[in-house]
């Protein structure tokens, strides 16, 4: 008996040995929150450098907003070193507005960053464990207690490589080597993408009907009015190669997202910032929709010198209504 | 617990220490240990429905006490039907309650008398066809005077809920395994190192195999309206794999996993895709049960004496009522029908036990002969399982019409998909290795043994790895439902 036990720990000591090796070499993954190795990535990337830090601005998105915001310019405007880029692949209206709940308790950000387009408002689901994701972020248990509640050995050894990869191949689609603020910048003009990626999807109707996705943004905006937070949002554009062939039909859908999208955020009080309407050369992209670290640059000095422009005409409008109001009431009182 | 989740993982070895190290000195201990244990492993799933494993254990009890304090024939009898009416009660209530039902409502609505009736939201407990007819095995063998009665209370619960074979079988029976719990056990060393081996197969047959192919068989299954005839067929075949590889990679380990413990349960399938005819494969195919149903249903019913009739009577008998043991769904029963089928012309004809050896045995390959007989009885089979696998009646017809049109000469659409190649190769290779084992207890019961210790240890970490890197999107046991 005591000869099989003996016998069985020493079998059982190699694949230990093994997997621990590996796990060594790759490094730890992230512990199981969702079904998304991308967004399991920024939680743990989170958690390890910005615990229950103030933060001035958050940034929430999918990979549009991940790999489109320059996280430099974005620290040289606002002048402080408190941005935060809480983004991952496929995150859509409803992912962010449960994140926003999560994080602007931690971080009482002043302003939050939407940098997003049409594809954010699809209805993919990483089924995101939402109340372990709290409790992790917040740092309530110790980081075993997150591994032990979904305990799945070859899903963490295969994140564990797949990350690994991730962060070293630059010149993937997929890169993910976050900088200090959460942004991904890659680095190369055109990395190797396919020509289906470089050439994008046709736009259909369905990625623009999804209701509950669009009551998801009137949701976040009507979050931050309440908690005097300012919501941008910033609707990121097309290459140059890929808008242009665009047709009639789909430009109207493109048209009717503009005028939806503007007419929840003004509800609100939200700013919103469209980027469409110039012209952004190929160049700058990595493909249809993914600016490379150029194009990632020009984009955001672009939308930040917009966003100053929006506060400043609403500070003006403001002030001109307060004072026809003024004038108003002046008048009223005079002529009793 | 299921066998490949982490659970019984952490709780296998603390039984298996408990045993040889704690109460190995005391017999009625290690029966006690194994008492709790079970209800430990089946409380696991629902504890509510410990009460009805307890309830059935102290009424069969009872009635083997009863039968040997009786000697007049109705008292025996009546003795005898109150086990089997509590035990097939319980089955009845459990899993077929709502099937009559929504049969007995249709009739009469089809009739043109609608009735309101309200189906209940019942919850089949775990492994409940099995243990009832575990517990009727030693009921009616007490009466038959075939065993006598335990007035070991102890053992017989460790009988009747023995975790191993439990919820999936081998429905064993009491002459074979009860008086092992009377037995002192020893722990032999190579009995639980074959064990293990055993265990080990049975986790690649369900986790490989069984987990992959369901993937594919549920995709194929599921839309089957939008597939051809030659996908269908495909999706047929990951099914028969997925069934084949669940349920007898289950019982590999319950085998290997009771061995650990000194136990010798019985083979429950005997390599059956390598039959030669379909009695062949019902004598290698859920052993426990046909031999099960042969003996407590078929025998009792005349067997195949008397005249034609009675025999045929007696085959759609066994085999209807073995349909419908696997659930309350007409799919079942026609499924069973159909085997009475192809079983009827081999019986008639007297050549039901003609194939009753190893098929090319000491050879590498089978001849010509035995090639075409085992084809053609697998897929006389495949024909069947679509009628076990599909929804309901209508999806069975659907999909069997559209595999005999023309859509079966086209390429199957999964084919250029590489998971699904893979999951061809896993089964072809799952195949060789079958052939190759085919006359041994389980596949690899001799695979390796006489080489060099490293590389027989290489081998068994290629099958962990493919366990832990290819195992399929964890399924259910597809018998926990039965």
């Amino acid at each position: 008996m005591k000869l099989l036990l003996k016998k069985i720990v020493l079998f059982l000591l190699v694949p230990v040995i093994v997997t621990v090796s590996l796990f060594i070499y790759f490094g730890a993954p992230p512990p199981k929150l969702s079904t998304s190795v991308s967004f399991d990535a920024k939680m743990h990337f989170m958690k390890k450098n910005y615990s229950n830090t103030p933060v001035d601005i958050l940034a929430f998105g999918s990979s549009i907003c991940l790999n489109n915001s320059y996280s430099t310019s974005i620290i040289k405007e606002s002048k402080n070193n408190r941005f935060l880029n809480i983004s991952s692949w496929g995150q859509n209206m409803k992912e962010n507005y449960n994140l926003l709940k999560i994080f602007a308790k931690i971080h009482k950000p002043t302003t939050v960053l939407l940098v997003s387009n049409y594809i954010d408002f699809a209805d993919k689901n990483k089924q995101i464990k939402y109340d372990l994701l709290d409790e992790y972020v917040s740092n309530t248990k110790p980081t075993i207690y997150y591994y032990l509640q979904d305990l799945k050995i070859k899903y963490l050894l295969w994140n564990a490589i797949r990350l690994h990869f991730y962060k070293k191949v630059d010149n993937r689609f997929g890169y993910l080597k976050y900088d200090k603020h959460g942004s991904v910048r890659i680095p190369l003009k055109k990395p190797a993408v396919s020509d289906a990626i470089w050439e994008g999807h046709k736009l259909k109707k369905g990625y623009f009907s999804n209701v509950t996705q669009y009551l998801y943004l009137d949701s976040i905006s009507k979050y931050c009015l309440s908690h005097q937070i300012k919501l941008f949002y910033i609707l990121s554009p097309f290459r140059e190669g890929y808008y242009s062939r665009l047709g009639n039909q789909e430009l109207a859908l493109l048209n009717n997202l503009t005028g939806k999208l503007r007419s929840i955020l003004s509800k609100n009080n939200a700013y919103f910032v469209n980027t469409l309407n110039i012209v952004w050369p190929d160049s700058l992209f990595l493909d249809y929709s993914h600016f490379n670290k150029l194009g990632a640059k020009k984009f955001t000095e672009h939308f930040l010198k917009e966003m100053k422009k929006e506060q400043l005409l609403r500070k003006v409008y403001k002030t001109e209504i307060e004072g026809v109001i003024d004038t108003a009431k002046i008048v009223m009182r005079k002529t009793g | 617990m299921f066998f490949n989740s982490i659970d019984f993982a952490v709780f296998l070895p603390i039984i298996f220490v408990l045993y040889w190290f704690v109460a190995h000195k005391n017999i009625k201990l290690q029966n006690l240990l194994i008492v709790v244990a079970s209800y430990v492993f089946y409380g696991w799933w629902d504890w509510r429905f410990l009460s009805l494993i307890l309830f059935s254990t102290i009424v069969d009890y009872s009635v083997g006490i009863g039968l040997k304090k009786q000697d007049e024939k109705w008292k025996r009898k009546a003795l005898l039907w109150t086990s089997i009416l509590v035990n097939l009660g319980f089955l009845g209530f459990f899993k077929y309650y709502n099937f009559f039902l929504d049969n007995f409502v249709s009739a009469f609505s089809f009739f043109g008398s609608p009735i309101n009736s309200n189906s209940l939201d019942i919850v089949l407990p775990v492994g409940i066809s099995f243990y009832t007819f575990q517990t009727l095995s030693y009921t009616i063998d007490v009466y038959k005077k075939k065993l006598e009665p335990t007035r070991d209370f102890i053992a017989f619960s460790a009988f009747v809920s023995f975790f191993p074979q439990l919820v999936a079988g081998p429905i064993e029976r009491a002459t074979n395994l009860l008086p092992q719990f009377y037995k002192n056990r020893r722990f032999d060393y190579h009995k639980a190192v074959d064990g293990l081996r055993q265990i080990l197969w049975g986790l690649f047959k369900k986790m490989v195999i069984a987990d992959n192919a369901a993937e594919m068989a549920n995709q194929i299954f599921n839309h089957s309206a939008g597939y051809s005839g030659s996908t269908l067929v495909l999706g047929a075949l990951f099914f028969a794999f997925q069934i084949y590889g669940d349920f007898s990679g289950y019982s590999d380990i319950a085998i290997g996993t009771s061995r650990l413990f000194g136990f010798d349960l019985m083979k429950n399938f005997a390599f059956p895709y390598f039959s030669r005819d379909i009695a062949e494969f019902w004598r290698r195919w859920h052993i426990s049960l046909s031999t099960w149903f042969r003996d407590y249903l078929y025998i009792p019913l005349g067997g195949s004496r008397g005249d034609i009739r009675i025999k045929i009577r007696n085959i759609f008998i066994i085999f209807i009522v073995s349909g419908f043991w696997h659930g309350a769904n007409w799919t079942f029963i026609i499924w069973g029908a159909l085997n009475a089928i192809y079983f009827l012309p081999l019986m008639l004809l007297r050549k039901n036990r003609v194939n009753t050896n190893v098929v090319a045995q000491g050879k590498y390959l089978p001849s010509v002969k035995e090639f075409l007989n085992i084809s053609v009885t697998f897929v006389f089979t495949l024909l069947a399982w679509i009628f076990f696998r599909a929804e309901n009646v209508g999806h069975a017809w659907s999909y069997l019409s559209t595999i005999f049109s023309r859509s079966i000469f086209t390429v199957p659409s999964v084919v250029g998909n590489r998971h699904s190649l893979l999951i061809i190769f896993f089964i072809v290779a799952f195949i060789v290795v079958e052939w190759f084992g085919r006359e041994d207890q389980y596949a690899i019961a001799r695979f390796g043994l006489k080489w060099k210790r490293p590389v027989r240890h290489a081998m068994y970490y290629s099958i962990i790895a493919m366990i832990f890197w290819f195992g399929g999107s964890e399924q259910q046991f597809i018998y926990f439902q039965f």
